[in-house]
């Protein structure tokens, strides 16, 4: 902090045609809490002052504006907008993906993803992936919880429970796979634990099967949250505990009363995470059961209705519904925990 | 005397609970690793939880030259860092602009990477891939990095974020001394962002090393595999020989448990800072 | 400070100017085709990653290359059909393709360009198998059988000496395998395809007719235990629900399959003539692999049906298309692949060098040929989402609740979709 002993404060911020003297060009990064934006009457003042350039500031802004903004815009126009568009359109066709005829159909997609049972119901199966995200997060918030309080080898601890989500979602998946084979990893552990008596088809039984691949998420992604919430709980201000413990309160006390309330918004963008990701779950499925009848989530079939059955527009209208309940369900989970985000 | 004896409880049972998620977290890494040193031989006779007194080291030989890893990791080191070049400059100047200056249509464009946020990728696939194909770059490692170049959301947020913690007098200062705008991106904005691109570049890393679904999509091509659609090849001729499945799984986790163990810091920094400023 | 401000603006600009130059090398590039030169680099898509696997697929890209100086030739393997067919829909795929199910025969001209003039069309069986309008644009890359592939020693094991000539005796062989500790049958439901065989042949065997496929299309109920698409499914199903097929049946696929039948821990698969070498190449010896057609009824009459493998088919777009012909053409007459997949070389005169197969001649009363879907068919089973073709509609009924649930649900589909069509 030492070397950003300049003026910060909104207070002293330069006023328009008497700009303070500061810090020149390349000093040391000084990260403080400033006001961001810097309005036009600044730039515009300023022309007059510096002599040495040969466009005034008000042009070069326009100028860097356009420039800064155009390549960047026109990717996320090519890559992410268009193809939204293209998208709804699809949705109101019968286009098969192959011929060059688009027949408008009206609303007829949206009616039969909700009248065909074995569309809409893969949502069932996206459920264990949403219960196992939840369950996630609480698993990640006790172990933040108990890595942030007093212990040896707190960092060898983190270090080792951070791995799993650093690998390879593709080999995770194979070295799961592995572990559900029958009398394979996971059965034999339970024979020596003497709990034999749970052992079953991990990927064949039908009431097992989208926990066992719920499971591969829960076991590759809590190390994010984990690490996410511990960071949280760093920040949170010591005095605040003191005051706490001065004033009698118990672990529990503590950690209700003030460690949660104080983790609302990360445990909602958490949350956000993890919901949007369950709804969304693609890649386990795939590449674990090929996503078959039991394990399809809405995705999967989302995709083997363009690529199996060629009906694009039904694929479509799938994608889009599955983009509304995203929206639904992410802002049922924040009306429900209440209060607004406050990062951006 | 009752406080301690609370303490010790409560000792134990954090370190019980800790140890025990080290365990899941370690168990499934000890069976991959144990069964992928076993020879054909000792993986018929040897219990699946023992570790073999002979690693066979040529598993990993067999892995590596048949699953072509080595051209795997080549061509996803390309990807990976031409992408993050993209991304880091992209996202700083689209943070310059958005954090910097005020101008007509801001609220949109800021709106319009929000909104993009929400898609799921993988169902504009067909529109997208019609792009790409007219582009010419259908099977070429720069689909790739096409896709992957435009700023995402989350990346434009983290810049915001450090962008507002820049002092703007800086910038003052530096025009005082005549520069340009350009000149004040280049020299103040793009170095201070630093720690953001190194949060940027830490989660886009992750992001293409794990992604399965565009590889798979636009570079079909055997020669043009990353990690994830090698190992998906490797697994369809060799699914009955888990040995070597194993082998290639480890192979392609190894690079990254290596650089993790390095950056450490900066990755959990950078986690920390994508998702909360998110 | 002049060249400052420029140095943004030329570097918005240089980026411009690359992502344009994409556009315009798109625009050019197509004029430089040589298309009737045999040169050029072609892509060639296949199914077999295990030919890729053992070296099989770059020694036959280094022979053609060694015939046609000047070609190379690029191998594209594919784990499942749905990226190929994106890469379809974006209108960029490989210069040999095969041709893929549930594509309507109208679509072929779109994708394909004929092959009439590689001079094979008298020469060949199954000529019209994928032809339009008196073009063809697919050739089989050879034929199968489909029928059920064994292990004889398993057989014997179980005291089975000869295979079964009738349904009943099949279900009590299947019974005596399970009594000797050895899978009867391996149904490899994770895959997928390997069940098209239940749902989509099966079915024909049964009726004895090998255009009974394509009755369906008439009927409003197709799935019932009075219709021989109902009664394969439901065989099928009895094979699950008696334990006859893999203990943990949900989690299986075709390479892990094919290691335990040539081992003689399984004994039998429904697949055809093309299965009988993967299996010697994982160890079983040949004697004791067999094959013999799938006991679809009770008089003792077994019929097989002759039917294409994938086809061959030549991207229409491809700027090397004489290349890309040259080699199909190369690949069914030279190549010698027919006869390495195990399959019926379609090329009048050549003949099958699998044993097995005569021995299966032997226990086949009549053997049919194929008829291809009509695209009404096709075009239905696409709107009701039932996939006959590549098995999805096997794993539905394995994976209902009971067998009446699951023609309840799919005859409902059925029924629905023809409605929508119009049929």
């Amino acid at each position: 902090m030492g070397a950003c002993d300049t003026p910060q404060s909104p207070m002293n911020r330069p006023q328009a045609g008497h700009p303070v003297r500061v810090q020149p060009v390349g000093g040391p990064p000084c990260i403080q809490r400033v006001s961001p934006v810097w309005d036009d009457t600044l730039s515009e003042a300023k022309e007059g002052d510096v002599v040495s350039l040969h466009w005034s500031y008000r042009t070069q802004k326009a100028v860097l504006i356009i420039s800064f903004l155009l390549i960047p815009l026109a990717l996320l126009v090519t890559f992410s907008i268009y193809p939204f568009f293209k998208l709804i359109y699809y949705s109101f066709t019968s286009w098969d993906g192959l011929s060059p005829t688009f027949t408008w159909v009206g609303f007829n997609n949206y009616v039969q993803i909700f009248k065909n049972p074995a569309l809409f119901g893969a949502f069932a199966h996206n459920f264990s992936y949403f219960v196992g995200g939840i369950v996630q997060n609480i698993f990640a918030l006790i172990l933040a919880l108990v890595l942030n309080s007093r212990i040896r080898a707190r960092n060898l601890f983190r270090t080792i429970l951070f791995v799993p989500y650093i690998l390879n979602s593709v080999a995770v998946v194979y070295i799961f796979k592995f572990m559900y084979l029958d009398n394979g990893a996971l059965d034999i552990l339970l024979n020596h634990l003497g709990l034999s008596h749970l052992e079953t088809s991990w990927l064949g039984n039908d009431a097992v099967v989208n926990w066992s691949l719920a499971f591969v998420s829960f076991w590759q992604y809590f190390p994010f949250n984990m690490v996410i919430y511990l960071a949280a709980l760093q920040s949170l201000p010591q005095d605040m505990y003191e005051a706490a413990s001065l004033d009698g309160a118990s672990r529990w006390q503590t950690l209700w009363f003030i460690t949660l309330p104080n983790l609302k918004s990360i445990i909602q963008i958490n949350l956000l995470l993890t919901v949007s990701g369950a709804l969304e779950a693609f890649n386990i499925p795939f590449v674990m059961t090929n996503a078959s009848p039991p394990t399809a989530t809405f995705l999967t079939n989302t995709m083997n209705v363009a690529f199996t059955f060629h009906n694009f527009g039904l694929a479509s209208a799938m994608a889009i519904v599955l983009l509304i309940i995203v929206f639904i369900v992410i802002s049922i989970q924040q009306w429900l925990l209440g209060g607004r985000r406050e990062a951006a | 005397m009752k406080r301690a004896w609370h303490d010790t409880v409560w000792d134990v049972v954090k370190y019980v609970f800790l140890v025990f998620s080290v365990l899941c977290v370690l168990f499934p890494l000890y069976i991959a690793v144990a069964n992928s040193l076993k020879s054909d031989q000792d993986y018929i006779n040897l219990g699946i939880l023992q570790f073999p007194s002979h690693p066979a080291w040529s598993n990993y030989v067999t892995a590596w030259t048949g699953g072509a890893l080595g051209n795997a990791f080549f061509n996803t080191f390309t990807i990976i860092v031409l992408a993050v070049i993209g991304n880091v400059l992209l996202g700083t100047m689209v943070a310059y602009v958005l954090g910097r200056f005020e101008f007509p249509l801001k609220r949109l464009v800021l709106g319009a990477y929000v909104f993009v946020m929400f898609i799921p990728t993988i169902t504009t696939q067909v529109a997208t891939f019609g792009i790409v194909k007219n582009l010419g770059l259908f099977d070429t490692r720069w689909s790739m990095v096409l896709l992957y170049l435009g700023a995402s959301a989350v990346q434009i947020f983290i810049y915001l974020q450090f962008i507002r913690q820049i002092p703007v007098s800086l910038d003052e200062a530096a025009m005082l001394e005549g520069a340009s705008y350009f000149r004040i991106y280049r020299s103040v904005i793009l170095p201070l962002l630093t720690p953001a691109s190194v949060t940027v570049a830490i989660l886009q890393t992750i992001a293409i090393y794990n992604d399965l679904y565009s590889p798979y999509l636009y570079m079909p091509s055997v020669n043009l595999g990353v990690v994830s659609t090698a190992l998906l090849r490797f697994q369809g001729p060799y699914s009955a020989q888990w040995n070597l499945i194993l082998a290639a799984s480890i192979i392609i986790a190894i690079p990254a448990v290596l650089l993790y163990l390095f950056l450490q810091r900066y990755i959990f920094a950078g986690i920390v800072n994508g998702a909360v400023r998110e | 400070m002049k060249n400052k401000v420029w140095g943004g603006v030329a570097a918005g600009a240089a980026a411009l100017v690359v992502v344009g130059g994409v556009f315009v090398a798109q625009t050019t590039r197509n004029n430089a085709s040589a298309k009737d030169a045999i040169t050029g680099t072609i892509t060639v898509l296949t199914n077999r990653t295990d030919m890729q696997a053992n070296g099989m697929l770059k020694k036959y890209a280094q022979e053609f290359e060694k015939k046609y100086p000047g070609t190379h030739v690029q191998w594209q393997t594919f784990v499942d059909t749905s990226t190929v067919q994106a890469q379809m829909n974006g209108g960029v795929y490989p210069d040999v393709m095969l041709v893929l199910p549930n594509i309507t025969r109208d679509q072929l001209p779109t994708y394909f360009a004929p092959l009439d003039d590689l001079g094979l069309d008298n020469k060949i069986y199954l000529k019209d198998w994928d032809s339009y309008q008196g073009k063809v644009y697919g050739i089989p890359s050879f034929a199968n059988v489909n029928g059920i592939v064994y292990n004889k020693a398993a057989f014997r094991k179980a005291g089975i000496t000869q295979p079964p000539k009738t349904l009943n005796e099949f279900y009590q062989d299947c019974a005596k395998l399970k009594k000797a500790g050895i899978i009867p049958i391996e149904m490899n439901y994770t895959d997928k395809w390997p069940l098209s065989n239940w749902s989509n042949s099966l079915p024909d065997l049964i009726a004895k007719d090998a255009n009974y496929m394509n009755t369906l299309v008439k009927s409003n109920a197709p799935f019932s235990t009075n219709t021989p698409e109902g009664q394969a499914l439901a065989i099928a199903r009895k094979i699950i629900e008696n334990g006859w097929a893999e203990k943990d049946w949900k989690n299986t696929n075709w390479a892990n399959s094919k290691v335990l039948l040539a081992k003689g821990k399984a004994a039998m698969m429904f697949l055809g003539n093309w299965a009988v070498p993967q299996i010697i190449a994982d160890g079983a010896p040949s004697k004791d692999v067999g094959f013999f057609p799938f006991p679809a009824s009770n008089d003792g009459k077994n019929v097989a049906i002759m039917g294409p493998d994938w086809c061959y088919a030549v991207n229409k777009h491809s700027k090397h298309i004489a290349t890309a012909k040259a080699f199909v053409k190369w690949m069914l007459l030279d190549s010698g692949f027919a006869n390495y997949a195990g399959g019926i070389p379609i090329i009048k005169g050549q003949k099958s060098n699998v044993p097995q197969l005569a021995e299966f001649q032997k226990l086949t009363w009549k053997t049919l040929t194929a008829v291809p879907d009509s695209d009404k068919l096709t075009k239905l089973e696409n709107a009701a989402q039932i996939d006959i073709t590549g098995g999805g509609a096997t794993q539905t009924v394995l994976n209902a609740p009971s067998l009446q649930a699951a023609f309840k649900q799919l005859n409902q589909a059925w029924a629905n979709a023809k409605s929508m069509l119009g049929y």
